[in-house]
């Protein structure tokens, strides 16, 4: 199924391009997001994910048309 | 010290803000060069109440672009921030905290606010306030946080990003300050988006 993908912040996904559609299996939990596209553990603790202007949790299961964002925030203030 | 009245200071106001700025609560999560600009720009034009939270002094290299002066160094900033924006808006309630923000006390500081600006230096603290705020507690709040404005490129890269309905993101979202620096003018811009940020959800709120 296709999710559209985008990530903020100092994140850098090798192979996805940013605000592009994505092909994931059907079920695929955030978790198993953020494991497939390899994004490291120690980012990972500092990442929100955001599906359709929510905030939800790792265990959250993505639809169809879901709109995915990954957060990380860059530091500075 | 000279006087003026709360009509004086807030005269020259969108009119539509009249009655909503005093009743709003602000938390501060950080008084450095965010915090220090945004408490600012919203104590002169009026608001209610600031929570200042920080644990840190003034020191000489924060003088780029927090709203400090050398007289201010080896203050308390909760104390020298205090003390400017008294300066500004002697209506302002200010309730300070000198104290280091954790996953619980954060519940604590910030029951009383109804929008916190994250004024952050670290990844880590920025996250962590993010992830307190997704619980049941801060539905009703709203989170303005900053997320990249260093260095010295173009202000126009620095924008206001919709996370969720009630979490919101200021910056760039690339520059990063330990290898680009961080200076006053883009610093100051990322911090009023966050202030005028927190101006446009008072505006829909009260």
């Amino acid at each position: 199924m296709k999710i559209f993908f985008e990530y903020l912040g100092l994140l850098h996904i090798e192979g996805i391009k940013n605000k592009s559609f994505l092909d994931i299996a059907t079920g695929c939990t955030v978790a198993e997001l953020l494991t497939e596209l390899k994004i490291l553990k120690e980012h990972q603790k500092f990442i929100s994910v955001f599906i359709n202007n929510e905030e939800k949790s790792r265990n959250a299961i993505l639809q169809e048309n879901d709109r995915v964002q990954l957060f990380l925030p860059t530091g500075g203030g | 010290m000279k006087k003026i009245t709360y009509a004086e200071l807030t005269f020259r106001n969108a009119p539509q803000l009249k009655g909503k700025l005093e009743k709003a609560v602000i938390g501060i999560a950080g008084c450095g060069g965010l915090g220090s600009n945004a408490a600012i720009a919203l104590a002169r034009i009026g608001i209610g109440k600031l929570i200042l939270v920080d644990f840190d002094v003034v020191e000489p290299t924060n003088l780029n672009r927090q709203q400090y002066f050398i007289d201010d160094i080896g203050k308390r900033k909760v104390d020298a921030l205090e003390e400017k924006l008294k300066m500004i808006n002697p209506f302002l309630q200010i309730e300070k905290h000198y104290e280091k923000l954790n996953g619980i006390n954060i519940k604590i500081i910030f029951k009383e606010a109804h929008i916190v600006v994250e004024a952050f230096d670290q990844v880590s603290e920025k996250a962590m306030l993010l992830k307190t705020f997704s619980g049941k507690l801060f539905k009703a709040k709203c989170l303005v946080l900053a997320s990249g404005l260093a260095g010295c490129g173009t202000a126009n890269t620095i924008k206001t990003k919709m996370l969720s309905k009630n979490i919101f993101v200021c910056g760039d979202n690339k520059t990063d300050f330990l290898a680009e620096g961080v200076m006053a003018p883009r610093v100051m811009i990322a911090a009023g988006h966050q202030a005028n940020k927190v101006v446009e959800i008072i505006d829909k709120k009260f």
